[in-house]
């Protein structure tokens, strides 16, 4: 990863935001979140709760990893373009 | 178990005390220097965190109670913008500093040419849009404000929330008019504020969930309904309320204002990507159990939007109850000192200032006047926005929930979405395209949904909202052109927001852009890669500098003004005076400007003093700037191409050649190795023989060893020669050169070498012209060459009658040596090869030389300077010539 150029390291970094937006809607919009619909608890506390804060909790390590790459390598560069 | 309302004052007063010092402690150190933590990632993430209000604080366990998971919505959207769409946020961030914008009506006006209709229609809808978001804070802060006091009149209370809101506001947010709208203070008190909200909601969390004793028991007899909602959780009103929220954290006014125009560093976004979703993961965390344990435990008719404070309160947990007052009432005021401080710049740049400009007559200007009609004017916004808030909070009645109120906001300023992408992300966007969509999505947004949430009998009557008016049902408020069965927010997001797209896009088509628009549609869809100069519609001459040098001390002061001026003016070169009106200046000095009044007021302020001119070439020039840019590059990339390309040809060539020397030097050993396998074969094999001499007679004996010592001298002379020709071709075999007279050098070597032509049969004539002068030779060099040629001319000699002739003659220049004789030379083709190494005559099987002599002759008479050749003669035979210069005056000298 620090072996990219900055442009290349950001256009990454942009096009795994992408994907992970992505991967977010579809896990969180319908149909994709119809799936979590379903009776029954984990550990006393309902399925749809447990599941979606475990997506919501993912989609935040996966931005956070994306982010420390970008600004581990980045820091004194331009941000941009 | 209530407290005090004495109590609950006295608290609400220390603790805005406390924010105010902090604000101006901060803003006191920040004038003099760079803060640092004020502009890390974390403060930047906590002030974006203002998007949590008490919608969030009390509105989300509300929701929660009523609505089951679908309060969740409002944050997931933003949590998928941030970790997903963080550059687009980052491009905005870019634009906003190169324009110096100052708010969400100053980015989308100065994108469509810095048009004011456009920012006096987004000013305005923001204004609408914000009026129901601040009765929200109002109306929290007054029903909290009673459930922990246990006071009654709530008309009153929420008056002087409001009168209470909009001093603190005022006394916060327009202390200064910085340039770039950055208040430092007020930052730094939301982010404080943000600490305090979510601690405050963390700890009723963790009091409930400890309280009901974990949380499987909280949700041990809960009923499916509670967690999904009376209707289809997952269904379009989910997918819309996902939506609203993500467009919402990027347009709503205060969250533009935090993340755009207060932006110190656009690195921290990448930060706050992930930690800004953090955040709100943790404010929503213990939403669901609170609502579960309201709904379980709270008597039937408590308004669910207050669980947070009576839970605690309803356990005896005074502290508790009164940090969770504080924790709603530090989300009320983060957000509605942000908001009015966004609208009021917004109101006071592009309302005031625009109706302020006709009547500013030139002549009677004081300084900072127009400083502080702007503070002024901005202290009245603000009133004038908590003012509206109140007013709606009383015409509602003030009995929607939270929520309900928040989404009419939302969808308000969604609007904005259309332009604001278009703008930054379609050069082919327009003004009109932008004034349309946003007119008729605004017009349907308050048609449809927010004069409706007023409820019945407010604007619409009762039958109007059944019916429609005049009974027309297509024209059913919720249900417009009869599109009955949906969600009155789904019908009112997807008939706005879908007729302001369509028209945006439709009018920008259908018509044309003026020149500044293209200009400034360049310079924001291209921020990343083009650095276009402003567009300068300005003509001014020196006359005009102190006019603009008194019109920035009315809006920046006298000092800064000054100071600007100074810089201006030093930048140019000059030290005592005022700055040449040149167009980067004109260009500095409006973008100066734009920082505190916004960039359609500037731009209106200059052109009033300088007068416009039309847009000229050079500015069409900056239009066609990225093309031109583009063509520059392709250009560039093709030299190099062909540069490559013509290396790539060079390297070739160079690799073709290393290839045929490569070779050669294979022949060539290989060659070598034959030419002295030869000799060595038949010295070993007669050495063998003559291991075991009895059995040999002693002639043959005698042969034998002269055959063997025949074989030795030619392999010596082979190698001799091999040395020879290896120094020679290396450039270090020493010939010296002294005058040498070649006919003396001709006749020696003749009588030399006429024992064998004697032995041969071979007549020798001698041709010497007459008087042949010295010349800078090698004598033993020479002599070598010309036997090496006689040897060759007896030896292959084939003629029945052979005759060999020596021949010298001279030119202007050269002096030539020529052996020529009667046994048929060699052919043309032969020519061309005979100097190379080991390449033999068509007569050499006659003889056993290496093939060596020729080159070396040639090497040697080269290292004299002069040359050795085949000549053809007019009957197409041909014969060889040494030839030598006849020296200059350098050589001459040198002797």
């Amino acid at each position: 990863m620090a072996a990219l150029p900055p442009s290349r390291l950001l256009l990454k970094a942009k096009e795994r935001s992408l994907v992970l937006l992505l991967c977010g809607a579809a896990l969180l919009l319908p149909p994709g979140a119809q799936l979590f619909h379903v009776e029954g608890k984990i550990g006393g506390i309902p399925v749809v709760l447990v599941v979606l804060f475990l997506i919501w909790a993912a989609l935040i390590v996966a931005a956070r990893q994306s982010a420390k790459a970008l600004s581990s390598s980045n820091r004194d560069e331009d941000f941009g373009p | 178990m209530t407290l005090s309302g004495d109590v609950l004052l006295f608290f609400c007063v220390l603790y805005v005390g406390a924010l105010f010092m902090i604000a101006f402690l901060v803003d006191s150190v920040a004038k003099r220097r760079r803060v640092r933590w004020l502009s890390s990632p974390v403060v930047y993430t906590l002030s974006i965190s203002v998007y949590c209000t008490s919608w969030t604080f009390y509105g989300a366990v509300g929701s929660a109670a009523r609505n089951g998971l679908e309060f969740i919505t409002i944050y997931l959207g933003p949590t998928l913008v941030f970790i997903g769409w963080w550059w687009l946020l980052r491009k905005l961030v870019r634009i906003g500093r190169e324009q110096r914008i100052t708010s969400i009506a100053d980015m989308i006006s100065s994108r469509f040419g810095k048009s004011p209709s456009i920012a006096v229609l987004v000013t305005s809808i923001a204004l609408v849009a914000t009026t129901p978001y601040i009765a929200l804070q109002l109306q929290s802060v007054t029903r909290s404000y009673e459930a922990v006091s246990g006071a009654g009149d709530s008309v009153s209370t929420a008056l002087w929330v409001a009168v209470g809101m909009a001093v603190f506001t005022i006394l916060f947010g327009t202390r200064s008019i910085d340039s770039n709208e950055r208040h430092y203070g007020v930052v730094a008190a939301i982010a404080v504020e943000a600490v305090v909200k979510f601690i405050a909601l963390v700890a009723v969390g963790l009091f409930v969930v400890f309280n009901a004793g974990g949380l499987g028991e909280i949700f041990s007899d809960v009923p499916e309904q509670v967690i999904y909602g009376a209707d289809e959780i997952f269904g379009p009103r989910w997918t819309v309320l996902m939506f609203l929220s993500a467009t919402a954290v990027i347009c709503l006014p205060r969250q533009f204002h935090v993340t755009v125009v207060e932006n110190a560093d656009e690195r921290n976004l990448a930060t706050a990507s992930w930690l800004f979703p953090l955040y709100l993961f943790g404010m929503c965390i213990f939403i669901v159990p609170i609502a579960v344990m309201g709904l379980k435990t709270m008597p039937a008719g408590a308004n669910p939007d207050l669980y947070v404070l009576t839970l605690p309160l309803a356990a005896g947990q005074s502290e508790l109850a009164l940090l969770a007052f504080l924790g709603g009432f530090s989300s009320a005021t983060s957000m509605v000192i942000v908001a009015a401080i966004a609208v009021s710049t917004m109101v006071s740049n592009h309302i005031v200032m625009p109706i302020a400009l006709r009547f500013m007559r030139r002549g009677n200007e004081v300084s900072d006047d127009v400083r502080e009609l702007l503070l002024t004017s901005r202290r009245v916004s603000i009133a004038v926005v908590l003012g509206l808030g109140y007013l709606y909070l009383q015409l509602s009645g003030g009995s929607g929930s939270l929520a309900a109120i928040g989404l009419v906001a939302f969808a308000g300023a969604a609007q904005f979405l259309p332009s604001l992408l278009g703008g930054i992300f379609w050069r082919g966007a327009n003004r009109h395209g932008a004034l349309a969509g946003l007119g008729i999505g605004v017009a349907l947004w308050a048609y449809t949904l927010l004069l409706p949430s007023l409820g019945p009998d407010v604007v619409f009557s009762s039958a109007t909202l059944q019916d429609g008016p005049w009974g027309i049902a297509a024209l059913r408020p919720e249900a417009l052109f009869g599109l009955t069965g949906l969600d009155p927010l789904v019908h009112a997001i997807v008939t706005s927001i879908g007729v302001n797209t369509l028209m945006f896009l439709v009018v920008s088509v259908l018509t044309e852009e003026s020149a500044l628009e293209r200009i400034q549609a360049v310079r924001f869809v291209d921020v990343f890669r083009t650095q276009t100069g402003d567009a300068v519609t300005f003509q001014a001459d020196s006359r005009d500098v102190e006019a603009l040098f008194v019109l920035a001390q009315r809006i920046m002061g006298r000092d800064a003004a000054t100071r600007l001026f100074e810089r201006l003016a030093r930048d140019q070169g000059r030290k005592e005076s005022l700055p040449e009106p040149t167009d980067l200046m004109l260009q500095r000095l409006e973008r100066e400007l734009a920082g505190s009044v916004g960039a359609a007021s500037a731009h209106a302020m200059i052109t009033q003093i300088t007068g416009q001119v039309p847009v000229g070439m050079s500015q069409l020039m900056n239009i066609a700037g990225e093309t031109q840019r583009l063509m520059e590059t392709s250009r560039a990339l093709r030299e190099k191409s062909a540069e490559l390309e013509e290396t790539a040809t060079q390297l070739r060539q160079a690799n073709e050649l290393l290839r045929t020397t490569d070779a050669r030097k294979d022949d060539f050993l290989s060659q070598v190795s034959h030419e002295l396998r030869t000799p060595m074969t038949s010295i070993r094999s007669f050495s063998e023989i003559l291991s075991e001499p009895a059995n040999i007679p002693p002639a043959e004996q005698k042969r034998f060893v002269g055959i063997i010592h025949e074989e030795s001298t030619r392999l010596t002379r082979l190698l001799d020669e091999i040395l020879d020709l290896s120094r020679l071709e290396a450039g270090n075999l020493e010939v010296p050169l002294v005058r040498t007279d070649v006919h003396a050098l001709a006749h020696d070597t003749v009588d030399t070498i006429s024992a064998l032509a004697a032995q041969k049969g071979v007549v020798l004539d001698r041709q010497f012209g007459a008087d042949t002068p010295a010349v800078p030779a090698n004598a033993d060099r020479l002599r070598q060459v010309l036997l090496n040629l006689l040897s060759n001319a007896i030896k292959y000699n084939q003629n029945a009658d052979p005759h060999v002739t020596v021949r010298t003659s001279s030119t202007e220049q050269w002096l030539h040596l020529d052996v020529i004789d009667n046994g048929g030379g060699v052919s043309q083709l032969e020519a061309r090869t005979i100097f190379e190494k080991f390449s033999r005559g068509d007569m050499a099987h006659l003889d056993q030389g290496a093939g060596l002599g020729l080159p070396i002759s040639r090497a040697l008479m080269q290292a004299m300077q002069g040359d050795l050749k085949v000549e053809f003669t007019e009957e197409e035979t041909s014969f060889f010539r040494a030839s030598l210069p006849l020296g200059n005056q350098a050589s001459q000298a040198a002797e």
